[in-house]
């Protein structure tokens, strides 16, 4: 037993590391996420609340209202702007990373403080934070003795781990908060897909998606079967960090989780693109296997 | 076990294990989230809004506020803990309650829609109604209530 222990102790401790990764993969990311973060400043919602009736994060201490006076968000619009190229030139990466992520913070803290929760954006901001921190440390007296490959590769290793993270978080939460009986109680979802579906066609009165309770009438009576297709995509989150083992594990979980993703868009008409996004980024990552697999010579690190 | 501690903290993983139990820890706070959509399902009866005007009619939410139906019924669960707050204790019937946060809420929609262009203004009056979606033995019912009318 402890010699299986120690295997699976050395496997892990081996395996969960950064890997090697191109100079173009890593341009080819940046680029890609930078247009994924362009597209969440796109949205002009939170330049439009003169207040903030139920702050969160940093709300509670610095009052945010100010967003909505004039000028601040073509200001802000500049600062992103400059920074993200910036950012895809992989100039000044740590004070272009820094803009960004204080940027996202205040506008998405003013729209989260209205009384919900929006959680479109979180992947997002915890991506730009996780590599704003990450670009700090290798500025700092012990980061910067670290070679350029080993920075790229921390980059794409410590990306992959916030995006995985935050479904592991969900999992966990599931866990905590059902006591340990979310898998067992799943079967009880079907009544949130006639909840998700009416809330979709509330917001625009789509008459086509009107009456769509099918799915739920149909797993409200197959209990066993809600509970094993709900809950392989409770272990698929729980066990996403298993995509750092390596570039395979990447790439089949990457899939996984985007499939996952559209299935809940079939059976409850909600979508995380952002969380597709980055999954298709920074997991399955097709630029390397499109090119850089064939005619890479990366050495280990 | 001290050195084993040490190792770990030391490997490349362990910031990743870091931020999980930080993000489980600051639960929701910008940008941290425990991300606990559906995380106990039970039998109890769901809740969704939606808003009709005086002719009943029902109204696009997203549409006129550029706020989700998902959105505004968070909205209210929010507004009525805070009714509860604001009360210090002494709850006033659950019926009265449920009005005066279904009243701030209606009034937060209204002025978001004012800031849309004309053709997508809220009417007046408009009410807020709640849907119970019960699990019951043979399917699901869905019961609805009037929770409040602004102006």
């Amino acid at each position: 037993m402890s010699q299986l222990s120690k295997k699976l102790r050395a496997f892990l401790g081996e395996r969960l590391r950064p890997k090697p990764a191109s100079a173009g993969e890593w341009f080819w990311m940046r680029l890609l996420f930078a247009c994924v973060v362009a597209y969440t400043f796109n949205d002009t919602r939170p330049y439009g609340f003169e207040s903030q009736p139920a702050p969160v994060g940093i709300a509670y201490i610095l009052p945010l209202q100010f967003l909505s006076f004039p000028g601040v968000r073509e200001a802000i619009l500049g600062i992103v702007g400059i920074a993200l190229l910036c950012y895809v030139l992989n100039r000044g990466l740590r004070w272009a990373l820094l803009a960004l992520t204080i940027c996202s913070i205040l506008t998405n803290t003013l729209l989260n403080s209205q009384g919900f929760v929006l959680h479109a954006y979180q992947i997002v901001t915890l991506t730009l934070l996780g590599q704003t921190i990450l670009a700090f440390h290798h500025q700092s007296k012990r980061g910067s003795a670290f070679s350029e490959a080993l920075k790229r590769s921390q980059f794409v290793f410590y990306s992959q781990g916030i995006v995985l993270g935050t479904y592991v978080v969900a999992a966990l939460s599931k866990v905590i908060n059902s006591r340990g009986q979310w898998l067992w109680n799943s079967k009880y979802l079907s009544g949130e897909l006639i909840k998700s579906h009416r809330q979709v066609y509330y917001q625009k009165l789509d008459p086509a998606l009107a009456e769509d309770i099918g799915a739920a009438v149909w797993l409200k009576a197959h209990p066993f079967l809600s509970q094993v297709i709900f809950g392989s995509g409770f272990f698929l989150e729980l066990l996403a960090l298993a995509a750092l083992l390596g570039r395979w594990w990447a790439l089949g979980i990457g899939l996984s989780l985007i499939a996952m993703h559209r299935g809940i868009y079939t059976l409850m008409r909600l979508e995380f693109p952002f969380n597709e996004l980055l999954v298709l980024i920074f997991l399955v990552n097709l630029p390397y296997w499109f090119w850089w697999r064939k005619r890479s010579n990366l050495r280990p690190l | 076990m001290a050195k084993l501690g040490k190792q770990w903290i030391r490997h490349p993983f362990f910031p990743i294990g870091l931020f999980v139990l930080a993000s489980l820890a600051l639960e929701e706070n910008y940008p941290f989230s425990e991300f606990a959509m559906y995380s106990n399902p039970t039998t109890r009866p769901l809740h969704y809004h939606y808003l009709i005007d005086e002719n009943g009619g029902e109204l696009p939410i997203l549409t006129t506020t550029r706020i989700s139906p998902a959105k505004v019924s968070k909205m209210f669960n929010k507004a009525c803990k805070r009714e509860n707050e604001r009360k210090e204790g002494k709850l006033a019937s659950e019926k009265k309650r449920n009005s005066a946060a279904g009243y701030n809420v209606l009034e937060f929609l209204y002025k978001e829609s004012m800031k849309l262009g004309k053709k997508r203004h809220l009417p007046q009056p408009i009410e807020l109604i709640e849907v119970s979606v019960v699990y019951g033995e043979n399917g699901f019912r869905e019961d609805k209530e009037v929770i409040a009318k602004y102006p």
